[in-house]
């Protein structure tokens, strides 16, 4: 080991780059090995898990409140039920009456059934464990929400005041006593999305008996997505085998949505399947996207091979110059196998010390990785038994493998050689070049797909919608239309605002999702909208015109309400443009007219990848009803500036916080994880690219060694240091271009990917490919000039002498 | 042919300076065949290093056929090198990577003749060297006296007017030491200038004068 240290120490380049290198891979393998496998495990942890089942159907994972109950008494297979929803709410502290000491802020609350405790394992740590939602005035609360709002204080027993919530009372607030502490959630589905990077999941557990006017028991007209239906299936049965009977049974008992073909099939669907499913459920079931996992693995994957690749490649370039000591080393007794084993015991002792600098690094970055990953990682709590084996296998393996090639040709060298002083250090380093012609291969593709990404995000950022959004900002409603209306007037007096506008909804989330019948042409069509309702001035903030205006006054009436809806409304109920009525309703007799005020132009709701249903846009005038959003046009300029202005009007008006946002913010915001995806691809190829450049030099430094006699040879009988230059560019130019043809087949898979992740068709930019290329040609061959030109210029004699 | 005036070399490290050559005269004529002998250390590599222009002398002058070369740029010295002189080492120095023919056809590429020419220049000059059955055999595949062979071809085949050998016996037994001295003779009996470094009294027996070194001095 003595002389393996010493050459270290005498070749610090060589030990940085073949250590280093290793250990940024490894860093990025460790935390996409943490993230994929945490994802894989979701929801493990439940002792019932694998007879835990959500019930939904094909488009969307939810169902309608009494839905729970009506399967529990059909199935014999369902042992227990239970509904739960995403609710936040406004929460202050109850210690005075009416909570008015304190400021209400929002709190990541789930409405559960009685039985959520029973159902799944979270672990309740202080106060009621056998039965904490019992009451309708219990709750639980997370460890970290108790100490955020009552620090040291015991929480079991304390009071917190919900606000806005109970319609049975006249404020609408409701007092709730904290009966449980639970433990923070770790790695499930519920934990919420909005949590998912660095929070501690959900913050309160309450009942829906808890709350009356939030648990709706009629089926047949309710909101058919309102819960997530988890159900408890009971030992040995098989649930999903009586899918197709619980369709039936709800199609016979005339739930609407398959009575109304909306949907056509219940789907049941395993709790530890939840975390892939991509379909809605109403903010309760965090996901993440299978193909985002996917590509991120192989870039890690890639990166891996890479610094494994690089590092055979130097332990292989490193062979030349110790032949000489374990040709020796066979000269005094040192048996063939002996010499295989000190290699691989060297391989696997830099390795292990890579993985040590791996896992320092990792832990260093580990939240702001795990936020562009948009996944929590705990390095730490991800330790166990088989997590450590996995790494010390991952170090056995990773040693050995780039060990034993260079192991056995160092094991096989001759000694006789020594012995005769007829030595010669000699490898043709084919394996090295192939790997730096791979290495440069995927460092263009990786690049270029960061580019080809960038580029895709950039110009989905800049698609036009339908709508203007600049200087817009969208402020949360009041809990009277009183204070809504007061804030409206003191918000037009600021200077730098142009305009304030009511809104149920907005463009970019959508309104409420609208299904149907209108009964034109004597049938009934179902039809499927997102309903905004707004008034005038928020139709101007938006700069949304009518193509068609048939300039129809505003008004409120249930029975003869005023729409502008867009073409393809039309289209789907099947109306021509010129249409100025039509009506909706359950049934022909019953229905209802909508007067059409105008015809719009088809505006894109959600972001440029949403696919959300055609607009209905249901123009009142702002007295007449009851807004989400208060919309507010600025001047624009000083956006911190004028937002506190807004913010300040609305803390006078009320005591609950709320989040005022600039639209194009939560424009920006609804890209994040493209925007994401789009950075961690910019790290990986810099790390790829890096991996990459430090190979190149090994290598370089590597050929420079075994060309010094060449080199020498060639100058004695007439060739110039500018000849000699040129050849040596010449061989790193041909890598440079073996690479690029290598790289095109990659890029061609990975643009695939990308594709299939972002939804979003544009023409392959060739300046991505161009670009990626060309970089890394010129750090490649500038990396080879450096490193060649001293043994370049160097004086033959010396290079022959040294032989 | 040659003529030095007084040339010195001198080495330095960090720590050391070391005289290696002292203060050296030689004139050597066309078609003279001089052997270079002294002890290990004394100089006579670094002055046949001087005498090829593979290095330059710390002070001192130095003519070849009446021109100044003792100053001139590396680039120079290459181009002085290519066509009028000759290397012949101790341990071949024959590229492992190329075949013999191509080992023997590199002098001539920095002369830029057609590659045929070349080869055929090439062909016969391992023909002469009754080694042109070797021709695309790579250097490990030889025997030593076939290497050095190789190496006197390809050391001849520009036709130089001077040819300077380090020890070119010194890795061969003397059956084939015999024969690659019978060479340089014979290269000498056609014209050619030779400077020999050697240990060996034997093969100095083939020169018509030889010079004796000691601490970088002609003595």
């Amino acid at each position: 080991m003595k002389t393996f240290f010493v050459y270290l120490g005498r070749n610090p380049m060589f030990a940085l780059v073949n250590t280093l290198g290793l250990a940024v891979a490894l860093t990025f393998v460790i935390l996409l090995g943490t993230m994929v496998s945490g994802q894989l495990t979701t929801d493990d942890f439940h002792e019932r898990s694998d007879r835990i089942f959500t019930i939904g159907n094909e488009a969307w994972n939810g169902n309608g409140y009494a839905v729970a109950e009506m399967l529990k008494a059909q199935f014999p297979e369902i042992e227990e039920v239970c509904n739960v929803k995403a609710y936040p709410v406004n929460v202050s502290l109850g210690s005075d009456a009416d909570g008015s000491a304190s400021i209400a802020t929002m709190a990541d609350m789930l409405l559960v059934g009685r039985h959520f405790f029973d159902i799944f394992t979270f672990d309740i740590v202080a106060g009621n464990a056998t039965d904490p939602l019992a009451t309708n005035d219990g709750v639980v609360i997370s460890e970290s929400y108790a100490r955020r709002m009552f620090g040291d204080k015991d929480p079991v027993g304390q009071r917190l005041l919900f606000r806005g919530i109970d319609s049975s009372q006249p404020d609408g607030n409701k007092m709730m006593t904290v009966v449980a502490v639970m433990r923070d959630m770790g790695n499930t589905v519920l934990r919420g999305s909005s949590s998912g990077t660095g929070g501690a999941g959900r913050e309160i557990i309450a009942p829906f008996e808890a709350f009356p006017g939030l648990s709706p028991d009629y089926i047949m007209q309710g909101d058919a997505s309102y819960s997530v239906l988890f159900a408890l299936q009971r030992e040995g049965a098989d649930l999903a085998a009586r899918a197709g009977d619980m369709e039936k049974f709800l199609r016979d008992n005339q739930y609407w949505i398959y009575s109304k073909n909306v949907v056509k099939e219940v789907r049941v669907t395993p709790l530890r399947d939840l975390y892939f499913d991509m379909r809605g459920s109403n903010g309760v079931l965090d996901h993440g996207d299978k193909g985002r996992v996917i590509i991120l693995v192989v870039a890690g994957l890639v990166i891996l091979f890479m610094a494994v690749f690089n590092y055979v490649n130097l332990n292989v370039a490193q062979t030349s110059w110790r032949m000489r000591e374990m040709a020796t080393r066979q000269l005094l007794g040192e048996t063939k196998a002996s010499i295989f084993a000190r290699q691989i015991t060297e391989c696997l002792i830099v390795t292990a010390a890579a993985f040590v600098l791996a896992l320092i690094a990792a832990k260093a970055c580990e939240e702001s990785i795990g936020q562009l990953l948009g996944w929590r990682i705990d390095l730490v709590g991800s330790v166990d038994a088989t997590s450590c084996v996995v790494c010390l296998a991952a170090v056995a393996v990773i040693g050995f493998v780039s060990g034993a090639f260079p192991a056995g040709i160092l094991a096989s060298c001759d000694p006789l050689e020594v012995a005769r002083g007829s030595f010669r250090r000699r490898t043709k380093a084919v394996w090295s070049r192939v790997l730096n012609v791979v290495q440069n291969g995927i460092s263009m593709a990786l690049i270029a797909t960061a580019l080809f990404v960038t580029a895709l995000v950039s110009t989905i950022m800049r698609q036009p919608l339908g709508y203007e959004w600049d200087n817009v900002l969208v402020c949360p409603t009041f809990d009277s239309m009183d204070k809504c209306q007061l804030f409206k007037s003191r918000v037009e007096q600021l200077p730098f605002v142009t305009a304030v506008g009511f809104s149920c909804g907005t463009p970019l989330d959508g309104g409420t999702n609208n299904h149907f019948n209108s009964p034109n042409g004597g049938r009934l069509r179902m039809s499927d909208s997102q309903l905004i309702t707004c008034d005038t001035a928020t139709m101007g903030i938006f700069g949304i015109r009518p193509d068609i205006d048939y300039h129809v006054q505003p008004q409120f009436d249930m029975r003869t309400s005023t729409y502008f809806v867009t073409p393809a409304i039309l289209d789907t109920i099947g109306l021509g443009d010129d249409a100025r009525e039509y009506y909706i309703g359950q049934d022909i007799s019953s229905s209802f007219r909508i007067i059409i005020a105008g015809v719009l132009p088809e505006l894109h709701l959600g972001n440029a990848l949403s696919t959300m249903p055609p607009l209905t846009l249901c123009v009142k005038r702002p007295e007449n009803f009851y807004p989400w959003h208060i919309i507010v046009k600025t001047t624009g300029g000083d956006p911190e500036g004028q937002r506190a202005a807004i913010e300040e009007i609305r803390m006078d008006i009320t005591d609950i916080e709320g989040d005022l946002a600039w639209y194009d913010d939560q424009m920006r915001d609804s890209y994040a994880q493209y925007a994401d995806l789009r950075t961690l691809l910019v790290i990986f190829s810099a790390v790829a690219l890096s991996i990459s450049l430090a190979g190149s030099v090994a290598m370089s430094t590597y050929m420079v060694q075994q060309r010094r006699k060449d080199m020498a040879i060639r100058k004695v009988f007439g060739s110039t240091n500018r000849l000699e230059m040129r050849r040596f560019l010449g061989s790193a130019a041909v890598s440079v271009l073996l690479g690029a043809v290598l790289s095109i087949p990659l890029l061609w898979v990975a643009v695939r990917q990308v594709r299939r992740v972002i939804d979003f068709d544009i023409a392959f930019p060739v300046w991505t490919a161009a670009v990626a290329i060309g970089f890394v040609a010129v750090v490649s061959l500038c990396s080879s000039l450096l490193v060649a030109s001293r043994a370049v210029n160097e004086n033959p004699v010396n290079s022959l002498k040294n032989e | 042919m040659i003529e030095l005036e007084n040339i010195c070399k001198t080495f330095r490290t960090d720590e050391v300076a070391t005289l290696a050559l002292d203060g050296i005269d030689l004139r050597i004529d066309d078609n003279e065949f001089v052997a270079i002998m002294g002890p290990s250390g004394c100089g006579k590599s670094t002055l046949l290093n001087i005498l090829g222009l593979l290095d330059s002398p710390t002070s001192g002058n130095y003519r070849l056929s009446g021109t100044e070369v003792g100053r001139l740029t590396e680039n120079d010295r290459a181009r002085v090198r290519r066509g009028q002189i000759g290397f012949v080492f101790q341990s071949f120095n024959l590229i492992d990577e190329l075949t013999v023919e191509e080992n023997v056809e590199l002098p001539l590429t920095y002369l830029k003749m057609p590659a045929a020419e070349r080869k055929a220049k090439a062909t016969a000059m391992l023909e002469r060297m009754e080694i042109a059955h070797r021709a695309h055999h790579f250097p490990h595949q030889l025997s030593g006296g076939q290497q050095q062979r190789a190496a006197i071809a390809r050391a001849v085949v520009a036709s130089p007017k001077l040819i300077l050998a380090d020890e070119p016996t010194g890795n061969l037994d003397s059956k084939n030491g015999k024969e690659v001295m019978g060479l340089l003779n014979e290269l000498h009996s056609d014209g050619t200038t030779i400077v020999m470094v050697t240990h060996n009294a034997h093969d100095a027996g083939y020169a018509g004068r030889t010079i004796e070194m000691f601490d970088g001095h002609i003595v």
